[in-house]
């Protein structure tokens, strides 16, 4: 008895340790397809506290992950987009809350800045793995790079997207460096094929980029107001009205751009009116909406003269 | 295997309604009376909460202030840290209230703003101090400072006179904080003066300066206001622009060019001013704070745009920009056609007696140096 025990110990021992490879490949698919599936329970949490701790050690077990699968593109993705949206989510409206308070201030914008280039190099690493092209174009003359981008197609659209989110995350928190600022062109070349390819994907993310992109700026440094609102208007429309972000975007930055105070109070109060149950698939950045709304109309003094 | 991030059918569905900027029926209806009373309480909850309020004038000071300078940018970052550092110091008597990236509009709609009372202070350029006092822009004749050193020890010795005439006018003039050293920048390389043949370069529409070395320089120049730089040179309007390599950066406009020209034809001036008005409200101790951390602060922001021109300047060689030196002979005309200039605006930008007084202090400054 004893002796077919540890037979049978060995046996497994024996079978297990050959097969620990695939073992930890299987392991790491059906973490996957969970973390695939549970990423829509993200977005349906309504307790900002648990969204943001659970998101978090989300993005942690997804890198350790990766260390086994460094290719699994459906993992890549996952990480994109996760520090991606954990940091608009919960690292940007730090930085909105010390406004008053520099050097706070400083460290979460420095904490976005390093946050946003981890998700665009995870999703750089997908698009490398895809199309050699756009790798050997990556760091050559605009022209050239701008023409890459024609290789991707449908399929490529969450990877480009996740990229070019992270990477004009990333810039837009680091306008005091040169060498980052010089990489716009490109965030926004990137965002122009994922507009041709699907103006829809993720919320209308590509509209909602430009309308950021083109408000952002007065006029006088380059911005355009009349674009920004055309890609806010579509956004508006593809989402149904259902998707607060928008307007959150239409009050700030377009609205205090073109300084019309009342379409920023009607934007802002029609996102604290909101309902919580206004769309149960989006409550997570419907409840981001309704506190950055909160802290504009805080300060709606210092946006409007 | 499908990714979960892509849209639900219903984030695709278009409205069939325009309900753009208006409230959906069916989001508030559900809620009306609560809406009501809410919003009721609100609005008594404000009108309590003005009420008070201490009275503005009696014992707290704010300065509402316009700058092009985009937030997130090291001129907006150190303006924050002053504006915090001007509250801890003045027991929260002063602050701030910033409005960033040319949002008001630009540096004349601004100095209108200040003007009418609805602003307080700004930053500007040499273009928006040189409109209100044409002989600020002295400083930035071209080819008149050689290096750093020299705008510093100059500026310096000029500014006392430069506030007591900008006090005339109705304005505080706070500190100068220069935007940097201003190159050209060209789709063809520039190395002397048959290289211009064709170019046709932007200037900025008022700037008289500007116009006036070019044309002493037989170049044909096409006048513009800032909005109109970035798609000019994607239409091909104008094939070259002048400005400091840090903003030909952040406006994007280094992406239509190939060369930058490594000879710096002027130093960017800039500075910020209160209005005089305002500035006889606040009492003497907290203007001596205010005053004190803006020189401060803007002696920082002087310091680190020197750095980020000089990484901007690396990273314009890292996106292909070839840097072209001016053959020695052509330097020496742009020299003469620079001196030109100097002579043309005495009287019109400034008096003679301040153009010499330059000329000596740089000298003076020189004489030292060597």
């Amino acid at each position: 008895m004893k002796s077919s025990l540890a037979l049978l110990l060995i046996t497994v021992g024996v079978v297990t340790s050959a097969c620990r490879p695939i073992v930890k490949q299987l392991t790491v698919s059906s973490a996957t397809e969970i973390l695939q599936d549970g990423q829509a329970a993200f977005y349906r949490e309504e307790d900002l506290q648990l969204a943001e701790q659970a998101l978090a050690s989300n993005l942690k077990l997804l890198e350790v992950l990766l260390q086994t699968a460094p290719d699994d593109q459906d993992l890549l993705l996952l990480a994109s987009q996760g520090f991606g949206a954990y940091t608009f989510a919960f690292v940007e409206e730090k930085i909105a809350a010390y406004r008053t308070d520099p050097q706070r201030a400083s460290l979460h914008r420095d904490r976005a800045r390093r946050l946003y280039l981890r998700g665009r190099d995870y999703g750089l690493r997908i698009l490398k793995l895809r199309h050699d092209r756009f790798t050997a174009a990556l760091y050559g003359d605009l022209p050239s790079f701008e023409e890459a981008l024609q290789v991707f197609q449908a399929g490529d659209v969450p990877a480009l997207f996740w990229t070019a989110y992270g990477w004009g995350g990333s810039i837009n928190w680091s306008r005091d460096h040169p060498e980052m600022l010089a990489e716009l062109p490109r965030v926004v070349a990137m965002m122009h094929r994922t507009l041709e390819l699907d103006e829809g994907y993720f919320h209308a993310g590509p509209h909602l980029f430009f309308g950021v992109y083109y408000a952002s700026r007065s006029p006088t440094l380059g911005g355009e107001p009349s674009r920004a609102k055309s890609h806010l208007d579509r956004a508006l429309d593809l989402t149904g009205g259902n998707f607060l972000l928008v307007r959150l975007f239409i009050a700030d930055p377009y609205a205090v751009q073109i300084q019309d105070r009342t379409l920023f109070e009607t934007q802002v109060r029609m996102i604290l009116d909101a309902p919580d149950d206004l769309s149960p698939q989006h409550r997570l950045f419907n409840q981001i909406a309704k506190v950055r709304a909160q802290l504009l109309l805080e300060k709606i003094d210092e946006l409007f003269l | 295997m499908s990714c979960s991030c892509k849209p639900t059918t219903d984030d695709r569905r278009p409205t069939t309604g325009k309900t753009i900027y208006s409230l959906k029926p069916s989001s508030v209806n559900g809620h009306r009376s609560s809406y009501s009373v809410r919003r009721l309480t609100i609005i008594l909850l404000g009108i309590l909460l003005t009420a008070m309020q201490p009275s503005e004038g009696s014992d707290s000071f704010t300065i509402k202030f316009a700058t092009l300078a985009p937030e997130g940018s090291t001129w907006m970052l150190t303006l924050r840290e002053m504006d915090a550092e001007i509250q801890r110091r003045s027991g929260g008597r002063i602050h701030f209230v910033f409005y960033s990236g040319g949002v008001l509009g630009d540096e004349i709609d601004v100095l209108r703003k200040i003007r009418i009372g609805q602003l307080q202070g700004g930053a500007f350029s040499g273009v928006g101090l040189g409109s209100v006092l044409p002989s600020v822009r002295v400083l930035e004749l071209p080819l008149l400072f050689e290096n750093a050193g020299e705008a510093d020890f100059v500026t310096g010795r000029l500014e006392e006179s430069f506030t007591r005439a900008f006090e005339e006018r109705g304005f505080v003039f706070l500190t100068f904080a220069e935007a940097g050293p201003v190159h050209l920048f060209s789709q063809k390389a520039i190395r002397r003066r048959q290289d211009l043949k064709g170019v046709r370069i932007w200037t900025w529409h008022g700037d008289p300066l500007a116009a006036s070395l070019f044309r002493t320089y037989q170049v044909a120049t096409v006048p513009l206001a800032l909005p109109d730089v970035f798609p000019s040179l994607h239409t091909g309007l104008i094939d070259a622009f002048y400005a400091p390599p840090l903003a030909a950066i952040a406006l994007q406009w280094f992406s239509q060019v190939s060369y930058m020209s490594s000879q710096a034809l002027t130093r960017a001036i800039g500075g910020m001013l209160i209005s005089r008005s305002r500035w006889e409200t606040i009492p003497g101790e907290l203007r001596t704070i205010l005053k004190d951390v803006a020189k401060r602060y803007a002696r920082e922001v002087v310091i680190k745009t020197r750095q980020e021109n000089q990484e901007a300047l690396a990273t314009l060689r890292r996106h292909g920009i070839q840097i072209v030196d001016l053959d020695v002979a052509e330097r020496r005309q742009l020299l003469e056609a620079s001196r030109q200039v100097w002579e043309e605006q005495v009287g019109t930008l400034y008096p003679r007696s301040l153009l010499d007084q330059v000329k000596s202090l740089l000298q003076e400054y020189r004489g030292k140096a060597s």
